[in-house]
């Protein structure tokens, strides 16, 4: 899948609260290449529309969604979707994704093989060819996730490009009730996931807007320029 | 007894969870056809009668998250909660069924008196909030991912929706790929919570995935995980249930017969005598 620079409109009812922690970037390979907002589903709100814009972030939105109902309900401003791993076998909701034409940001369930994955691309039907597989790390215990290499060699093989979710790997739920150690939180490990994702072509990271990667990950990032 | 909230545990006007009587939820993993439904409804019910259990029928109308996408999914919402109001007015028992949306949990609840979260989904807030509304009894299984403070925190959403009526059920917790434990220790704090505590013996010996394109299982582990489960102590035994396990549609690995569940129970009512 190539990734388009053009300017795309904002617009759509996919749109929330910019302050919302759930407000995430996901952040292509190609240097200068604008950001993809990428946005939980909720009500419409124009003032994270235009912070999107102000910030230069706005090229075009990818929205979390995790119901049929949600994505027969998006509009043609909204041209890429989230679906979460824990959603990521659900038959209904991979088929309206399918349906809806747009570009499929499909998550891995850290509980799944990534094995697994391909059945559930399969599902997608003719709508595979239009998918970014996510990798956020495989369930480690209670309130860990490891990022496995094998799982990223795995999904290559299934020839959909790659996204990593930075956020679920250095923050994974339930952080706040268990007995893990803050190290799992702390950015330094930012440099060696992304210089993982990089050995395996990965084409797109996903975290937070309110979170910044630190000046060496981000040069690392922006500075992988293969052509994949 | 009282669980959180004051809920005096009532799921059925038949039917009371409590700690002196043990409650079993069973019944086939897919509703394949009115008939099992109705020959495993009626196998069990007479079995818990005989050993002094409650009984409560469990069945889906629609695996919505098969490993492949080739499988069968089941009868469909209509088709389903009617076979599940049959079986509830017929044979006089509670039913159970599981919703992966908001708008199921609504229309499931209308028909059943439990509706039950999958482990999957169990964070998802806006299913918990449809299925507290639908002021049903509500089971939330602990996700194979998730922590049993996150689960016991799903539960108190539920009941900060309005609906205190919450079993909260162990089914055990990714070890790896394709591959569950159960941690008992996740039973003691779930009751320790004061919310209802279910052991499912029979997904807890899942070994998802592992079947090439369906999930696998050690069904002959089942009769010594609800063993342990008894010991530990809980509200409420689930168990999948099908006359022929060997050709059921889903769980074909872990579903277990009349007899292995008869000898499962024998041995639970040994245990808490």
């Amino acid at each position: 899948m190539s990734y388009s620079a053009a300017p795309m409109p904002p617009s759509g009812s996919c749109f929330v609260d910019a302050n919302r922690p759930q407000f995430h970037k996901v952040i292509p390979t190609q240097l200068r290449a604008p950001l993809l907002g990428c946005l939980e589903w909720r009500v419409g709100n124009a003032q994270t529309e235009q912070l999107m814009q102000r910030r230069g972030w706005m090229q075009s939105v990818c929205t979390t969604v995790t119901t049929p109902e949600q994505i027969g309900g998006l509009d043609a401003g909204c041209e890429r979707i989230f679906i979460p791993g824990e959603f990521s076998r659900q038959g209904d909701v991979l088929a309206a994704a399918a349906a809806s034409g747009k570009t499929i940001f499909l998550e891995r369930g850290a509980f799944l093989a990534p094995s697994d994955m391909l059945r559930a691309v399969s599902k997608l039907g003719p709508a595979k060819d239009n998918v970014v597989l996510v990798e956020s790390g495989s369930a480690f215990g209670y309130s860990d996730r490891v990022l496995d290499p094998r799982a990223l060699e795995v999904l290559a093989s299934i020839g959909c490009p790659m996204a990593l979710n930075l956020e679920a790997l250095t923050q994974p739920s339930g952080m706040a009730y268990a007995h893990r150690p803050q190290w799992i939180s702390d950015p330094a490990f930012d440099t060696a996931l992304i210089r993982t994702a990089i050995a395996f072509a990965v084409r797109y990271l996903i975290l937070p807007c309110n979170r910044e990667l630190s000046p060496q990950a981000a040069e690392l990032w922006l500075s992988a320029r293969k052509d994949y | 007894m009282t669980f959180n909230g004051g809920w005096n545990g009532e799921i059925h006007p038949k039917a009371t969870l409590s700690q002196q009587q043990l409650t079993v939820i069973a019944g086939p993993c897919m509703f394949e056809t009115r008939e099992i439904g109705f020959e495993v409804a009626a196998q069990m019910k007479a079995l818990c009668d005989e050993l002094g259990f409650q009984y409560v029928f469990k069945s889906s109308y629609d695996k919505a998250n098969r490993t492949s996408g080739n499988t069968a999914r089941g009868p469909g919402l209509e088709k389903g909660l009617q076979w599940l109001s049959e079986v509830r007015e017929h044979l006089h028992v509670p039913v159970l069924t599981d919703v992966h949306t908001p708008v199921q949990a609504a229309e499931a609840g209308r028909i059943v008196d439990i509706v039950q979260v999958p482990a999957f989904l169990c964070d998802q807030k806006d299913l918990l909030k449809a299925c507290a509304e639908s002021g049903k009894t509500v089971q939330i299984k602990k996700g194979q991912h998730a922590t049993p403070e996150q689960v016991i925190a799903c539960a108190d959403y539920t009941a900060a929706c309005g609906n205190p009526k919450v079993l909260l059920c162990e089914r055990g917790t990714s070890f790896g790929y394709n591959n569950l434990v159960v941690d008992y220790r996740n039973l003691v704090m779930m009751r320790r919570s004061g919310y209802a505590t279910v052991f499912d013996g029979t997904h807890a010996a899942q070994l998802p995935g592992a079947g090439s394109g369906q999930s696998s299982g050690l069904r002959d582990m089942v009769p010594a995980l609800c063993a342990a489960a008894t010991a530990v102590g809980i509200h409420a035994l689930f168990l999948e249930v099908h006359p022929n396990p060997e050709k059921a549609l889903s769980d074909a690995s872990t579903q277990v017969s009349f007899e292995t569940a008869t000898h499962i129970l024998r041995r639970v009512k040994q245990l808490r005598a």
